[in-house]
């Protein structure tokens, strides 16, 4: 199996399976005070560390959730911000959690209207518009120009998160001065296991929690903590930092590679947001008139795993939002593919997609074209 | 010098086919449950789904029924909160026993407008059922009761609570956290309409659990987003752990039976040997109906912080580990009539399957010469 649906889900580490599987064997109730509870709270502690050392903060920044949804929503809803801006490339934990939800519109690469988030916030309350707008976008790649969006934020005193579940451990990302109140990651998309996360922020800025229960994670997150988890998500972050440069460059090329080798030899194929900055590995592809399930089904046949659209709406192929925010028609949209690559994809296996690519193009695409 | 865990209500340690499973899950099945548009992402699925039949086949329900949470906190939090309430039942009955997470969650709502009322229990953690029936009428939306108490182990006459809960027209909440694997639950035959387990209490891993719900319970979600769990609870379902959840059910169906047995046998002959051999020492809860590894042992004069500097090898706490790094008193306790102020020591102990006749020897010899050493 060649295996390019990572933004979906990464290949895990051996170094984080390796953990993962002696720390299981041995971990406690964190909470209890015997030996075994403090041995495991220990590990907690380092864990949190290395996951600050990725992000540029803090090690009581971060809170450890049971994975980037829980850790949009308790950014969403802590606050007592009566309106919510979010871009249109949101994930759902951000686009369906606020009550009173506004879109900020993007460009035809996905990039925010930062105009719009100008006028927008103008004559509101300091205080009252919680902004969301992610790192970079899990379908197109797209790096969104999160500084400046937090210059607007600061400048109207309005609470700024990031969603930087594709951005983290791909890119160098520092908390402390990014200028937003709050992250989210998750160990999944960065080469640990599903079931834990985190949300970064300054407990000055007193979120409510989701949840009630034990005091655990400063009353902020009650509920017995994942150790394992945490332990693995910390031997990812540790790995994404050691190895970010290297990372950068080989899936830099082997992504320039795929599309230019894909550009030149299937006519009228496009690249999506292919001028902008992109987050390495990431490419959504149009095929025009070929519906993205054909392709992904014979992509399948071939032991290729790559995406149409996202993978959270529970077995519903439903047509990506993203691609309809950028002002994509149907038949664009119903014709696109997404590839994310990892540490782990290496050159023959991209030769294997394109070859597959060309072959579904030549029986597919040219007739129509 | 290994430790002796005993500490089993905090949390278990895994079993070794768990792991196993696991471990084959993480290497081999690490795409995204919800991916449709390849195998990999298929063959996710089909393992949750078949998880989700072995969880619900242990508690007597519809596999339908099982929604997956991070564990027993979430499952708890989601279930007081998240009940599509009517204007005209806007009580909830908890009992004072209960879980932080339960009272905390009910704390939440009173502040949100509900009418929350304490159910008491007897002197052995039993449900006052006389209290209760006061306590009953028609403004109830829910009750919730825990099946196994996380302290002194008592386990509640759940069917004829049921049975006056839904007298009322209440739904019937059971948080079976420390019950699941421990004792046979069908949800149907005692009449339970929810109930919230965590898989680290029987031998799977920590962050993962689940809240099941029959057909009476009308949700609306805790965490939003993706839509996954039917939108009952949004967010990447961690394929490992919920293979690990289901093997630890199946695992809990084939071996309940003879856990019950082994387990109550060692617990006999450490309860006995404790209370022989500590002076004024006695055994707290309900000897008729409590589960199998259960032990509380109160022993009046003793300094709690005294007897845990002096006991060694041994994995025990004293009341919740949730209450214990801040040292309150616990709720649990003072229920059942035990003064917070009067200087005594409560030990709690929880054997589990893994627990073997000469960890328990040697356990029973450092406890009571920690005993001698703190008087």
């Amino acid at each position: 199996m060649i295996y390019l649906d990572n933004n979906a889900s990464m290949v895990p580490y051996g170094e984080v399976l390796e953990a993962l599987n002696e720390s299981i064997k041995n971990s406690f109730n964190a909470g209890s005070v015997h030996t075994m509870g403090r041995n495991s709270r220990a590990k907690i502690e380092k864990a949190r560390l290395k996951i600050a050392d990725m992000m540029g903060c803090n090690g009581e920044d971060v809170l450890f959730t049971s994975g980037a949804t829980e850790s949009n929503n308790i950014a969403i809803m802590g606050g007592d911000e009566s309106i919510a801006l979010v871009s249109a490339l949101e994930h759902p934990s951000i686009l369906n959690v606020h009550p009173n939800t506004h879109i900020i519109p993007v460009d035809r690469n996905g990039i925010v209207d930062l105009e719009f988030i100008e006028n927008f916030l103008k004559d509101k309350k300091a205080g009252d518009v919680l902004v969301s707008v992610m790192y970079a976008s899990h379908e197109t790649g797209t790096v969104q120009p999160v500084k400046a969006v937090a210059k607007i934020c600061a400048k109207y005193m309005q609470r700024f998160h990031i969603d930087a579940v594709q951005g983290a451990g791909k890119r160098k990302i520092n908390f402390m001065s990014s200028g937003a109140n709050s992250m989210s990651i998750t160990a999944h998309k960065i080469g640990g296991v599903q079931g834990i996360g985190a949300l970064i922020y300054n407990r000055a800025l007193n979120l409510n929690p989701l949840m009630r229960g034990g005091d655990q994670e400063k009353q902020m997150r009650p509920g017995t903590v994942n150790v394992a988890g945490c332990v693995g998500f910390g031997v990812a972050c540790d790995i994404c930092v050691k190895t970010m440069n290297e990372k950068i460059e080989k899936l830099n090329y082997l992504r320039d590679y795929m599309e230019s080798e894909i550009i030149a030899r299937c006519p009228g194929v496009e690249i999506v947001a292919k001028d902008v900055d992109r987050l390495t590995g990431t490419s959504r592809i149009i095929m025009p008139n070929v519906n993205s399930e054909k392709q992904v089904m014979y992509m399948d046949l071939n032991g290729i795993c790559v995406a149409s659209g996202s993978a959270c709406s529970s077995g519903v192929v439903k047509e990506s939002g993203a691609l309809r925010a950028m002002g994509y028609d149907k038949s664009c949209i119903g014709s696109s593919i997404r590839i994310g690559m990892s540490f782990a994809t290496n050159k023959d296996e991209i030769d294997e997609f394109i070859k597959i690519y060309c072959e579904i193009y030549d029986k597919m695409a040219k007739k129509s074209l | 010098m290994s430790i002796i865990y005993l500490d089993n209500f905090a949390s278990t340690p895994i079993d070794k086919e768990v792991l196993q499973e696991i471990n084959y899950v993480m290497q081999n099945n690490f795409a995204n449950p919800h991916s449709v548009s390849h195998e990999l992402g298929w063959e996710c699925n089909d393992i949750i789904d078949n998880a989700r039949l072995k969880v619900a086949k242990l508690v007597g329900t519809k596999p339908n029924n099982v929604i997956f949470t991070s564990g027993a906190t979430e499952s708890n939090n989601t279930i007081i909160k998240c009940i599509k309430y009517s204007d005209n039942k806007k009580t909830i009955l908890v009992s004072e026993i209960e879980h932080p997470c339960v009272l905390q969650s009910a704390k939440f709502m009173k502040n949100h407008g509900f009418n929350i009322k304490y159910i008491p229990v007897d002197n052995v953690g039993r449900i006052d059922i006389d209290k209760f029936a006061e306590l009953l009428d028609d403004t109830v939306a829910l009750v919730s009761i825990m099946l196994v108490n996380n302290e002194i182990g008592t386990i509640q006459d759940i069917k004829t609570i049921s049975d006056m809960t839904h007298s009322v027209n209440a739904l019937l909440h059971s948080d079976c956290a420390q019950a699941i694997g421990k004792i046979d639950i069908d949800m149907e035959a005692m009449g339970i309409d929810a109930i919230s387990l965590s898989g680290h209490k029987f031998y799977a891993s920590k962050g993962i659990g689940a809240l099941i719900c029959n057909e009476k319970v009308n949700l609306v979600s805790l965490i939003d987003g993706g839509g996954q769990e039917k939108n009952m609870r949004s967010g990447t379902l961690p394929t490992p752990l919920i293979a690990g959840l289901g093997k630890a059910c199946e695992l809990a169906e084939k071996n309940l039976v003879s856990d019950i047995l082994r387990i109550s046998e060692l617990r006999a002959y450490m309860e006995s040997e404790l209370l022989q051999r500590i002076t004024n020492s006695r055994s707290l809860g309900d000897m008729k109906n409590r589960i199998s590894g259960s032990i509380n042992l109160y022993i009046p004069n003793i300094y709690t912080d005294n007897f845990f500097v002096n006991l060694h090898g041994v994995a025990i706490s004293s009341g919740s580990a949730c209450a214990s790094a801040g040292k309150k008193a616990s709720n649990v306790l003072q229920a059942i009539g035990i003064s917070p102020e009067v200087e005594a020591l409560s030990m709690r102990i929880c054997i589990s399957n893994k627990n073997t006749k000469n960890e328990i020897d040697i356990a029973i010899e450092n406890i009571v010469s920690a005993i001698e050493k703190s008087k």
